[in-house]
């Protein structure tokens, strides 16, 4: 600068006016020629561009005139011109600064201060924050909108991105992994490799995507080289996570069940049993009852023995013998560089994890290579491969809820092993007085000894992914960038699983088919002896390209970007399984010859069943052609309009929709008002408006565009038949969502308080779902599945920021608040005539006016302090009739009591830090919601119960105390039915709750002077679950009457070289 | 895996973004458990389901409203009261009310959902090169005509008022759909739109389909001009109809003998028997009157048959207690309305009695009656003039062909030609009568389709 100073002042003394050539050279750090850089002579205003090898010319140029250089992405230069004539000049690329955030909409990167949609961007440092192994898992907390449902509300939606917008058709958000939407499995993607991630949540965002951005659409950007020497990044990560809580789940206890056992027995409940076809088991309590019945055990040792079985919890063994401590350790090393010629980046990953259920496992090995080859100055390839291989393993631990078929969940004394820790069996599937006689010694071993057979079924998963990635970049002109890309992925999937002739799922499968002849004793076996091997797999091919042009222009105060392109889409997934009977796994052979049509009666009932054979298969085609353009226009940097649209064709549509190619659109609107000349608020120097409006779409295969049928043989005749399943629906075609956005960025003096306020509505139309229509069209039913319904959803994103302390100690907290809701505006189909159908989770039972997962329930009117029976209300009036109260109260005479989503929810981060050494932790919330609590339900059957037992009505009186109500035999179900879906077990789901501590040491802040790395260590602890829930009952939504996971403590370091 | 490994040298994506490619990209069939409709013999198997083309299953096809209405029978005020849901106790009692709110009306349900396979048979055929199998293109268009129009035609003589050509223009038909697209509207044809159509349709079938078909279900040639027959008596063209039963009956005229059928069994009848040339069954809801053990012939009608007529004992049993109609030719409790040798020996004879021709008519019918009496016992009849000819033709035309879904429009047909038909019956003690020519003659549109249309005419009831 002094210089520059120096040589203006005296320059025009001593230099004459003699005219020289100007030649010169433009090239940035790495020597790469800097194409399109315009050349200006700032005394005599003559200009230039460079050219492709970055070199321009001018001819009569003063050598006391001074040379200024511009170019996009540079920091601007000033030269002075020399005699020679001569000069080279190295641009410095502009360097991002710390509060400019880089959009990345999956076709281009923009700066955010330019961006008119509703963005948010998760960085680097925010993913690593966390420790799980899925890149998903890591947002949660991190970005309002952006909601992930736990507990019970998880089986609605596991993850929306504001809400629902659709009522049958997928509401997840669209994920683009690296350009290209992603259709393998996200939880095999190596986190380390994550450079950012980008969430799209308004129309001027997402719409880009079209017909398949209506949920949102997440674009996850992997990492790239970005020094000139190599750096080499290694991170390690060490967790473990101790055994559930089982006393969470509320069970009846050992003493109560007993109590019951003899309660029902005295009753007459199992008086059928010994006559019972299908020998189905009783708990030892009841086998004792029976032997002091028979009189083969004495009153007293009967008693004794019961008594003895109220000392043990089955909880117990549960947790010593089926559950232990999880290991979780995450590897990850990169190499990776950026030089004039070449940008790489190759990465391996090594997850081995141990879960909390034994002989569960799973590693997963991750290998990246991303490349880019600058073959010209103008002319650039990509080429990245990706390799991606998981496994997972586990055998026949049954776990906490053991159930299958027939079979009886644990009881709550049983005994998994006996004091010494030796296997014991127990009868969950037969009773066992049977099966000790049953086939007089000529089947094979019948019992169950659930440590024992733990081994003899092994089930293993394994994913193989590859993704193949090239480009090709041409810089036609320096402000038009022609692309050409291309990415093919293979997923597969198997699931494998081996039983072996010891396992109980064989010999229990061999046993019932036996037929045994009672006179010669002679068995034959249409199961094979021999283990059983089942295989499923599933294929995926995708084959995606793209072509685009790029064009960005600044003039004057103007500044254009646009792109515009057309893609290609192909995914063809195939599931596929067989299974083989008398596997034997050391040679790989088995049996032939199985008899797969004979219906063979059962051994352990009066049934017949043939052998079971037969796995589906399915075969699944998207194709999609799509084009799309995208303009910006930014004017001094205050005034930014942008415009999208996009046309999608698709096989899953209709024609007369892939024909007419309605396209999708936005348009936004930006306006940085801090740059006005009128804006005078000086303790808000960043103040930027939003305006968005536009549309995406949401695709579904639940109907087809073309008629479709089934076959079948006559009624009459011996001809092949066909009927039609699906009419032809020429105009099906995607289900569109209008998003209305406003929005605020803001920050006062030095960024003290920043944040981000986004306010949106949105309404969704031509939502799938069956709707009556003309019975003269003929149609099965008289219904019809099409686009019939509508939503509108409303919402809040807020962030803030805030630095609250700025010296050698800082203390930042981020706020982060969303507000969102949804409900039904028109559905077609008649609302059921009885309320009970909207009482079933998993039913998705729309209804105008509420969300589309809603609840209700009875109306509770107390227990009847005569009998402790639950009073319900049936046509205006108290009533005690439950089976009019279940099956006929309509839907406008139950209580509506909110959503099952959070409409409020959010995190607050607080980070602390002092020199390197820092604090941080996560406290997130939701409020808004509900869920329904489990109680007793008098279903005797059942070898276990509720713990509500013991709170359960007993005299009168006790309905002051409680809303148990009173044990009943016989039981009415119908009596359970209102008690279960009445008011009184709805509870509301709010809560407050700890989420993590993250304590880090960063070495290289703290004063060591230069180190030859740069890292950190750290200790996570996550999971803490620590809760504060705002209902009667206590109850964490996340854990309603399901064993507590314990907190995942972590420790980890990072380094780069 | 080994059908994704086909496809991967087919998805070359660039080839496929040329122009060339891009139909068959998007017409990629998304789920293959889904099956699409595309070759002949995928239209062959949907024109094959008898359940819904030919009312095969027990829920039936035809429109039976008209028979239910009709002087074939009377049932119980018992059953009436118990047994009936209230549309088909207004129809049996000719209420002017009919329906109510949310009534599913079979009777135009089912015979509509076989005309949307017909069409979708139509619309896929027209994108298939018929030179690859012409007989077999040509015999699912000739029996998607055929099926159609058939039960346009049936349609017609329930839900459209009796054919006059003085009001043909003006009067309004049915809905003749003839697309499978859901986005379009359903408008009524005039009534002479509605015949011209189904006529037109019916000659183009002739031209495509066998004489005979492989299945008795399967529209033929022969069936073609059995319909014909059948719908030119209705419209009371008689010499047309004359024309096309005597195309019939010189391709197929053998009776079936009913002193070679066992009466010991509750249904006399084999399905498929020799007389039949198109099979179809009634609609037949569970809570209809017209099924075995509810229906009770008409007294005058049943008192009509000699003693050593067969059909006295193979048409009528006794089941839950009455007297009943199990004559079905479909062998089942389903009431038989498909197109049988017999009915077209009748329509010949009523059309040579109406032209003058006397001889002719009484052969005919003495053919026919031959084999309906007991061996040796009929003594054949015989008329002096055209006018005694045509009534004793009519008179065995009812006692021939009760219960098979054209008494209906026999009445509506008669009534038109001045027989002055009056019917009444007494329903719980109260006597009701429906005068000849009434408008109750014409069923009102069911209610779920004016909801739909809300500009459609309706008829007056």
């Amino acid at each position: 600068m002094r210089y520059l100073f120096l040589w203006l002042l005296l320059s025009p003394l001593l230099s004459a006016c003699q005219a020289i050539t100007l030649r010169g050279t433009i090239i940035d750090e790495h020597s790469v020629p800097i194409a399109g850089a315009t050349v200006t002579l700032l005394r005599t205003g003559m200009a230039t561009v460079s050219n492709r090898a970055g070199i321009f010319v001018i001819a009569n140029t003063r050598a006391d005139d001074t040379v200024a250089i511009t170019a996009t992405g540079f920091e601007p230069a000033l030269e002075p011109n020399n005699e020679r004539g001569l000069i080279t000049i190295i641009l410095k690329r502009k360097t991002v600064a710390l509060n400019e955030v880089v959009v990345n909409t999956g076709y281009q990167r923009v700066p955010r201060e330019r961006a008119t949609g509703s963005f948010a961007v998760v960085s680097d440092a925010l993913l690593n924050r966390s420790v799980s192994s899925t890149i998903l898992a890591r947002l949660e907390n991190t970005v309002p909108g952006l909601l992930f449902n736990r507990g019970d509300a998880a089986k609605t939606d596991p993850i929306l991105l504001r809400g629902r917008s659709t009522i049958y058709a997928a509401a997840g958000p669209l994920i683009v992994l690296d350009n290209f939407p992603y259709d393998g499995d996200l939880s095999a993607l190596n986190p380390a490799d994550v450079e950012s991630i980008t969430l799209l949540k308004d129309a001027a965002a997402a719409s880009i995507w079209g017909a398949r951005a209506g949920n949102g659409v997440i674009v996850i950007t992997t990492k790239k080289g970005v020094t000139a020497k190599p750096r080499i990044a290694l991170s390690a990560t060490i967790g473990w996570e101790g055994r559930p809580d089982f006393y969470n789940q509320n069970a009846i206890t050992p003493a109560d069940r007993i109590e019951l056992e003899k309660f029902l027995f005295a009753k007459g409940f199992y008086n059928a049993v010994p006559t019972d076809p299908a020998h189905a088991p009783l708990t030892p309590g009841v086998e004792i009852l029976f032997a002091k019945a028979a009189g083969t055990i004495t009153a007293a040792d009967a008693d004794a023995q019961l008594e003895a079985l109220k000392g043990h919890n089955v909880k117990d063994d549960i947790s010593d013998y089926l559950y232990q401590t999880a290991v979780k350790r995450q590897t990850a090393l990169s190499i990776s560089g950026n030089s004039a010629l070449v940008n790489y980046y190759f990465s391996a990953g090594w997850d081995q994890n141990t879960e909390t259920l034994r002989g569960s496992d799973a590693n997963r090995v991750t290998l990246r290579s991303q490349n880019t080859f600058r073959l010209s100055p103008s002319f650039e390839v990509d080429a990245g491969i990706q390799y991606l291989q998981s496994n997972s393993g586990s055998d026949a631990n049954p776990g906490f809820d053991y159930l299958s078929g027939a079979a009886k969940s644990w009881y709550p004394y049983g005994r998994l092993a006996d004091d010494a820790g030796a296997p014991l069996p127990l009868y969950l599937h037969y009773r066992k007085p049977w099966l000790d006689t049953a086939g007089a010694g000529k089947l094979l071993d019948w019992t169950y000894s659930p440590l024992t057979d733990r081994p003899e079924r092994q089930t293993t998963k394994r994913g193989r992914e590859i993704i193949v990635r090239t480009a090709l970049r041409y810089k036609i002109l320096s402000s038009l960038t022609a692309e050409l890309s291309y990415q093919f992925g293979n997923m597969l999937k198997e699931t494998e699983t081996s039983s072996s002739e010891r396992s109980y799922y064989v010999r229990n499968m061999v046993n019932n088919y036996s037929q045994l002849n009672r006179t010669t004793g002679v068995v034959t076996y249409p199961v094979p002896r021999g283990g059983i091997l089942d295989h499923s797999s599933s294929e995926g091919l995708s084959h995606q390209g793209r072509a685009q042009l790029t064009f960005n222009k600044q003039w004057g105060d103007h500044l254009v970007t646009a792109i515009a392109g057309s893609e290609i889409r192909s995914l063809h997934t195939a599931t596929d399984g067989f299974r083989h009977y008398g596997y034997n796994a050391e040679v790989g052979a088995s049996a032939n010859a199985i008899d797969y049509v004979t219906s063979f009666k059962q051994f352990a009932s009066t049934s017949n069943r043939t052998i079971e054979s037969f796995i589906p298969t399915t075969y699944y085609r998207d194709h999609f052609l799509s084009s799309f353009a995208n303009a910006a226009w930014t004017y001094r940097n205050k005034y930014t309009i942008s415009g999208s649209a996009r046309r999608d064709e698709a096989n899953l549509l209709g024609v007369e929709t892939n024909e007419k190619g309605t396209p999708l659109w936005s348009a936004g609107l930006a306006w940085n008002v801090a740059g006005e000349k009128f804006y005078r608020v000086a303790f808000l120097p960043v103040m930027k408006l939003r305006a968005t409006y536009g549309y995406s779409g949401n695709i579904s295969r639940l109907s087809s565009a073309k008629a479709t049928a089934r076959f079948n043989t006559g009624s009459t005749t011996p001809a092949i038949t066909a009927s039609i399943v699906n009419p032809p629906n020429e105009n099906l075609r995607w289900e569109r969502v209008g998003i209305f956005n406003l929005g605020l960025d803001f920050a006062t003096k030095a960024r003290r308080i920043s944040g981000t306020i986004d306010a949106w509505c949105k309404g969704a139309t031509d939502l799938m779902g069956s709707a009556p229509v003309d019975p003269t069209l003929g149609l099965t039913n008289n219904t019809f599945y099409g686009n019939v319904a509508s939503m509108r959803g409303a919402g809040i994103d807020v962030e803030i920021n805030t630095r609250n302390i700025q010296r050698a100690l800082s203390w930042n907290t981020t706020l982060i608040y969303s507000y969102t809701t949804s409900h039904v505006t028109e559905y077609l189909l008649p609302v059921s005539g009885t309320g009970n159908t909207y009482l079933f989770e998993g039913n998705t039972s729309p209804v105008v006016g509420r969300p589309v997962f809603s609840l209700y329930s009875y109306a509770w009117k107390g227990l009847d302090a005569a009998d402790g029976y639950p009073l319900g209300v049936y046509k205006g009036a108290d009533s005690r009739d439950y089976n009019a109260i279940f099956n006929n109260t309509p839907l406008n005479e139950m209580n509506y009591q909110g959503p099952v989503q959070p409409v409020h929810y959010g995190a607050l981060r607080n980070t602390i830090d002092y020199k390197g050494v820092s604090l941080s932790f996560t406290v997130s919330y939701k409020f808004g919601y509900v869920f329904r609590t489990k109680s007793i339900l008098f279903s005797y059957g059942a070898f276990s119960n509720n713990g509500d037992y013991a709170r359960r009505w007993q005299a009168p009186g006790d309905e002051t105390r409680t809303f148990v109500p009173s044990l009943v035999y016989p039981n009415n179900p119908n009596r359970d039915n209102f008690y279960r879906y009445s008011d009184v077990l709805v509870a509301k789901g709010d809560h407050l709750r700890l989420e993590d501590i993250v304590f880090s040491v960063d070495p290289a802040k703290m004063g060591f002077g230069k180190l030859p790395f740069s890292g950190r260590v750290f200790l996570n602890v996550s999971n803490i679950n620590a809760a504060w829930v705002f209902n009667s009952r206590g109850i964490d939504p996340y854990y309603n009457d399901v064993p507590k996971e314990a907190p995942r403590v972590s420790l980890g370091v990072s380094a780069t070289f | 895996m080994k059908q994704i490994n086909r496809f991967t040298g087919i998805t070359c994506l660039l080839v496929l973004s040329l122009a060339c490619g891009k139909k068959a990209f998007l017409d990629a069939k998304p789920d293959r458990s889904l099956a699409e409709l595309q070759t002949i013999q995928e239209f062959q198997a949907l024109m094959d389901n008898d359940g819904n083309m030919n009312g095969a299953t027990t829920v039936g096809l035809t429109p039976q409203l008209g028979e239910i209405a009709a002087d074939n029978y009377f049932v119980s005020d018992a059953d009436f009261n118990t047994r009936f849901r209230s549309m088909y106790q207004n129809a049996y009692s000719w209420s002017h009310d009919l329906y109510s709110a949310g009534d599913a009306v079979y009777d135009w349900d089912f015979p509509y959902r076989s005309v949307l396979s017909a069409n979708i048979a139509l619309e896929g055929l027209s994108r298939l090169d018929r030179a690859a199998a012409p007989a077999a293109w040509d015999n699912v268009r000739g029996s998607a005509l055929f099926y159609r129009g058939h039960i346009f035609y049936h349609l017609a003589q329930v839900f459209a008022p009796p054919f006059d050509s003085a009001t043909a223009e003006t009067a309004w038909g049915i809905p003749l759909r003839a697309t499978s697209s859901v986005a379009e509207k359903t408008e009524r044809a005039h009534l002479g739109p509605t015949y011209r159509t189904i006529l037109a349709e019916l000659a183009e079938a002739a031209t495509l389909l066998p004489e005979t078909g492989l299945y008795k279900t399967r529209p033929s040639r022969v069936a073609v001009w059995g319909l014909l027959a059948r719908i030119h008596l209705s419209l009371r063209h008689y010499d047309s109809a004359g024309y096309y039963a005597g195309k019939y009956l010189a391709v197929q005229n053998s009776l079936l003998d009913f002193n070679t059928l066992s009466a010991s069994g509750l249904f006399a009848f084999p399905r498929f028997n020799t007389e039949v040339t198109f099979h179809c069954n009634g609609a037949n809801g569970d809570d209809n009157p017209l099924r075995p053990g509810r229906n009770q012939p008409d007294t005058f009608l049943y008192r009509s048959y000699a003693v050593n007529d067969l059909r006295r004992t193979l048409y009528f049993k006794v089941n839950s207690g009455v007297l009943t109609f199990t004559g079905s030719y479909d062998g089942s409790a389903s009431l038989f309305t498909g197109i049988a040798t017999d009915e077209i020996y009748l329509t010949r004879a009523e059309s040579r009695a109406r032209l003058g021709d006397v001889a002719g008519a009484m052969q005919d019918l003495n053919t026919l009656l031959q084999k309906r009496w007991k061996t040796g016992t009929f003594v054949p009849l015989s008329a002096t003039t055209p006018a005694d000819a045509l009534a004793k033709v009519l008179a065995e035309r009812r006692k021939e062909l009760c219960f098979r879904g054209l008494r209906w429009t026999d009445l509506r047909r008669l009534n038109q030609e001045g027989y002055s038909i009056s019917l009444s019956r007494k329903v719980n003690g109260v006597v009701v009568t429906l005068p000849p020519n009434d408008v109750r003659y014409t069923y009102p549109i069911p209610l779920g389709v004016i909801g739909f249309n809300p500009g459609m005419p309706q008829n007056p009831r």
